[in-house]
């Protein structure tokens, strides 16, 4: 198994391929195409474009394809909330909310100076829900969140990711499809979680690929690395390309 | 039937990005601004008209 980290070789791995190249990607990756303030920003989006020059077709499973529309869920709300912290009075009577909005932007700024890109977690999140419905009892939440991300996910959801090029993997447990060639078993992921101390989305993509024809995987994340360092991966005809 | 797949579009990433960040930086709702600033129960009055300071001849 090749752990790749330059362009240049993944352009030379894909020429080297005889058909037309299949990959799948992990949340990581979409997400940093999709803001400037993640480190691997320019990065993801040239990798993307080389994607584009080279015919590639990817793939994502549906666990990544929900983490990745709730993670811009979140990320738009925090925005919303650093433009919201901005147009209100720091003598306004309603302190609950003057807070949390004040220590979701310090958050942001704090995370910008490392270079990481904040957003909201379930716990401020449910705060802000009920901060908000406290101060406006009537639609106030929900045209909140319609301004800074529902209106797009409504009417340009099914744009974007075509014209990111998403393609789903969708099979059944125990089923193959053209991409799967070895049955996904719920208990061999499970097992993998189990033998290399993986988290759940991590393992059913580990899975995945394992069982799977697509020659390489892009992810962000280095454990992936770590995993595939083992003996049990290596005799594969598969890569790695490791954004870091 | 096999589905079509898709390839990605050239410079769709930056795109997103772009779009993200133009709707992220919008103001909020003014509403929710007044409830939480308490100028909601503001309304803006008539306006007074002045006093002429036309001199009758």
């Amino acid at each position: 198994m090749q752990i790749l980290r330059d362009p240049e070789f993944l352009s030379k791995y894909f020429h080297s391929l005889e058909a037309q190249p299949k990959c799948l990607v992990d949340t990581g990756f979409l997400y940093a195409l999709a803001y400037a303030d993640d480190r691997l920003f320019e990065q993801a989006n040239d990798l993307l474009d080389l994607l584009s020059d080279h015919g590639v077709i990817f793939y994502i499973n549906v666990i990544s394809r929900m983490e990745f529309v709730d993670l811009l869920f979140r990320k738009q709300v925090t925005q919303g909330c650093i433009e919201l912290f901005s147009n209100i009075k720091h003598n306004t009577q309603y302190k609950g909310i003057f807070n949390l909005l004040k220590d979701i932007r310090d958050k942001d700024t704090a995370a910008r100076r490392k270079s990481q890109s904040y957003k909201l977690d379930e716990y401020r999140l449910k705060k802000l829900r009920e901060n908000i419905k406290f101060v406006h009892e009537l639609g106030g939440w929900e045209d909140f969140c319609q301004k800074y991300v529902g209106s797009m996910l409504q009417n340009e959801w099914m744009m974007i990711e075509e014209d990111l090029g998403l393609n789903f993997v969708e099979v059944m447990e125990g089923s193959v499809s053209d991409e799967i060639t070895s049955p996904l078993r719920w208990k061999d992921m499970v097992d993998l979680m189990g033998e290399h101390g993986l988290r759940g989305p991590d393992a059913m993509i580990l899975h995945l690929f394992m069982k799977s024809k697509f020659e390489v995987l892009i992810t962000t994340d280095s454990d992936f690395k770590l995993c595939l360092d083992n003996q049990f991966f290596t005799s594969r005809n598969k890569a790695v390309y490791l954004l870091t | 039937m096999n589905k079509i797949a898709r390839v990605p579009k050239k410079g769709a990433g930056r795109r997103l990005a772009q779009k993200l960040k133009e709707l992220g930086q919008q103001k909020p709702p003014q509403t929710l601004i007044d409830k939480i600033n308490g100028d909601e129960k503001k309304k803006v009055a008539a306006p007074t008209p002045s006093a002429s300071k036309d001199v009758e001849i």
